[in-house]
């Protein structure tokens, strides 16, 4: 029988700094012999032999088959380790792990996706699976609302502007104040959502980004309307094995890692108020 | 079934030595009577309650490899499991099993782990005889007698000084056919003897709904009191035969190490803080509260079992005298 504590091999073949703190890169990952296919939200742990693993959203389009990518903050010893690889280490994978977000049951509807900071990640893995040319049409309009602190600090500025030129989707970029050379939003998350976001009617809300943002962001939803069980998010918890054992990530009777990590409001009413 | 005198008994375990490691209950210095790997089998004793902690370390070890590794590389070894036999299990502690083997077996992916362990040991379970003030088994409909419980099952009469054993299972059934003693034509009668030593363990739940009754006080002004006292040391989760959190560390360096897993507890602050220091469960009300609603609402919701086999460990053993009991009945 198969030991499920043993990860995967893969070869780091981009590693580079996402934003202008230097405190987030992006990786893009080589699968070697063993390889998976995933859905957009799905997150992988990321193990690097003598230091350890750590959970990470897997930020790239479930399209590209022969790679995955992460975007990783630099916070403690996996992640200072990772930030260190170059083009060719090796290092270990498990995945993918967890829930997804609804793309089924969001088809026919309007997606509006609402993202703060760096948990920017399988939400780009989410507007790129609903902008495949397959799957497109499934969806109706899409618009996206994304800030952060300052323009530095938004992921994937070469992906944002290739969005703000299509036609098939609409952006909203904003940053907390306003700098020089910056024209587009200014303000907070909430306050741009609530300016910007569409009718409730037939609509789905994907919210993900620091607690903050989704504490104020949820009451502007539900003062337009949207329902409990339309507005999704995905929640992040300290996360050891992954995958359901170890008893780490519960909230409630759900483990995070299992039964998320995404989940939609009307869920996670109903738990002890631990978030 | 069959009826062994202690000798005929101690002599079967003798001969399962020779392919099997034996784990029975011993009398340790400053440990009072636990169960050990046996040396001596004239050591093995029977007169206890309950062994000082559950046998839940021999399947799901406190510290467990669970895999090397070298110049950053997996050293691929099949690990072969140990073959053992642990006697003198008691029936409340291996009702754990409805909680573990969910956990590492029936939910999906199963942890090899833990079920090569399982799959390659045999149990055996001794009825109760007496009991504690801190038992409370039959809250959960479990029985102290245990008989149908186990591979093996024995039960010893005082009277006769003869230990009455029954198989339970495929693998009991081949068992007992190397033990040389006499038939038991008269178990049941003696079962029915033993059964109202118990008579004072208390039902502390009767045929109330527990789900029901926390489903509507996952918040609520009785929390703010009850894990008062409580230090968050963990050693009720430690002595619990049923709680199964590990934590996954790296020992060694990428040239030359191993990932384990390691016993612990959600009592503990830092158990469920987050790198940026946020923490979902900041203080020990939360802490507290997740242990009590795991055992008596969470495990029930997952398969419908109780988290919780009434051994009484946690309350013999916590510093600060919090009683698990106490905990039930204010809430129900
Ligand atoms: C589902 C999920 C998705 C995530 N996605 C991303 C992402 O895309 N990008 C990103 O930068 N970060 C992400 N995180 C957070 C990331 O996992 C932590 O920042 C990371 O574990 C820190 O590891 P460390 O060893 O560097 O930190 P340390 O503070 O040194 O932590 C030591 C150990 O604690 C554990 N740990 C500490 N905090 C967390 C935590 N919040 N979650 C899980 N384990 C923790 C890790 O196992 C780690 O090995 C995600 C977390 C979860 C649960
Ligand atoms: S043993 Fe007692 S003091 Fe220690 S964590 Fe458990 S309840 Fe708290
Ligand atoms: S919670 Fe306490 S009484 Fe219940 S099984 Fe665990 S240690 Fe025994
Ligand atoms: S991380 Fe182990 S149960 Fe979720």
């Amino acid at each position: 029988m198969k030991n499920v504590y043993i990860p995967i091999e893969m070869e780091v073949e981009k590693n580079y700094f996402e934003t202008s703190d230097r405190m987030i890169k992006t990786l893009k990952l080589k699968f070697i012999d063993e390889k998976f296919e995933f859905q957009p939200g799905q997150f992988c742990e990321f193990s690097i032999l003598g230091k350890g693993e750590a959970p990470f959203g897997i930020a790239s389009s479930p399209h590209v088959k022969d790679s995955i990518e992460f975007s990783i903050n630099r916070a403690g010893v996996v992640t200072k380790a990772i930030h260190e690889l170059r083009v060719g280490d090796i290092v270990g994978m498990r995945g993918p792990l967890g829930n997804y977000y609804p793309v089924d049951d969001m088809k026919g509807h309007n997606v509006v996706v609402i993202g703060g900071g760096f948990a920017f990640t399988t939400l780009r893995s989410l507007i790129e699976y609903m902008l495949h040319e397959k799957y497109r049409a499934d969806y109706k309009d899409i618009k996206v609302i994304y800030g952060a602190r300052n323009p530095g600090l938004l992921l994937y500025k070469d992906l944002l502007d290739n969005w703000e030129k299509r036609d098939d989707i609409e952006t909203y970029f904003t940053i907390d104040q306003a700098v020089e050379g910056w024209e587009k939003l200014v303000g907070f998350v909430p306050t741009v959502t609530e300016q910007v976001a569409p009718s409730p009617e037939n609509c789905y809300a994907i919210v993900c980004g620091p607690p903050i943002m989704i504490k104020f962001t949820l009451p502007v939803l539900l003062k337009l309307g949207f329902p409990k069980d339309k507005i999704i998010t995905s929640l992040e918890r300290r996360m050891k094995c992954g995958i359901g054992k170890c008893g780490r990530c519960n909230l409630g009777e759900h483990y995070i890692c299992k039964d998320g990590p995404v989940f939609n409001f009307s869920q996670i009413e109903k738990l002890p108020n631990e978030v | 079934m069959k009826k062994a005198t202690k000798s005929d008994f101690i002599k079967f375990l003798k001969d399962l030595s020779d392919s099997y490691e034996v784990i029975a209950p011993q009398k340790i210095a400053d440990e009072g009577i636990d169960l050990s790997p046996v040396t001596d089998f004239n050591k093995i004793t029977f007169d206890y309650v309950n062994t000082e902690r559950s046998f839940k370390r021999f399947i799901f070890p406190q510290s467990q490899e669970l895999f090397k590794f070298e110049n950053n590389k997996i050293v691929a070894e099949k690990i072969k499991p140990k073959k053992q036999v642990i006697v003198g299990i008691r029936n409340c502690d291996i009702n754990n099993f409805k909680v573990l083997d969910y956990n590492f077996i029936e939910k999906d992916p199963v942890d090899s782990l833990y079920k090569d362990a399982r799959d390659n040991t045999i149990f055996i379970v001794g009825a109760c005889i007496k009991n504690n003030s801190t038992c409370f088994c039959k809250t959960f409909k479990i029985n102290p007698l245990g008989v149908e419980s186990g591979d093996l099952s024995y039960l010893f009469d005082d009277e006769s000084k003869e230990f009455y054993i029954k198989a339970n299972t495929e693998k009991g059934t081949e068992l007992i056919k190397k033990l040389k003693c006499k038939a038991a034509s008269d178990f049941d009668e003696k079962v029915k003897k033993y059964e109202t030593n118990h008579d004072n363990i208390p039902d502390l739940i009767e045929d109330k709904d527990l789900v029901e009754i926390f489903s509507g006080q996952l918040d609520g002004d009785k929390w703010e009191t009850i894990f008062q006292g409580c230090v968050n040391c963990g050693i009720c989760t430690f002595y619990c035969p049923t709680c199964y959190c590990f934590d996954i560390e790296e020992e060694g360096k990428f040239w030359k190490g191993r990932r384990v897993r390691n016993w612990d507890s959600c009592m503990f602050s830092i158990y469920s803080k987050e790198t940026t220091g946020h923490n979902p469960r900041p203080t020990n009300r939360e802490r507290y509260r997740n242990r009590v609603l795991h055992k008596f609402y969470y495990q029930l919701k997952h398969n419908d079992s109780y988290g919780c086999v009434g051994c009484g460990r946690c309350i013999s053993n916590c510093p600060t005298n919090i009683d698990i009991r106490k905990i039930i009945k204010t809430f129900i």
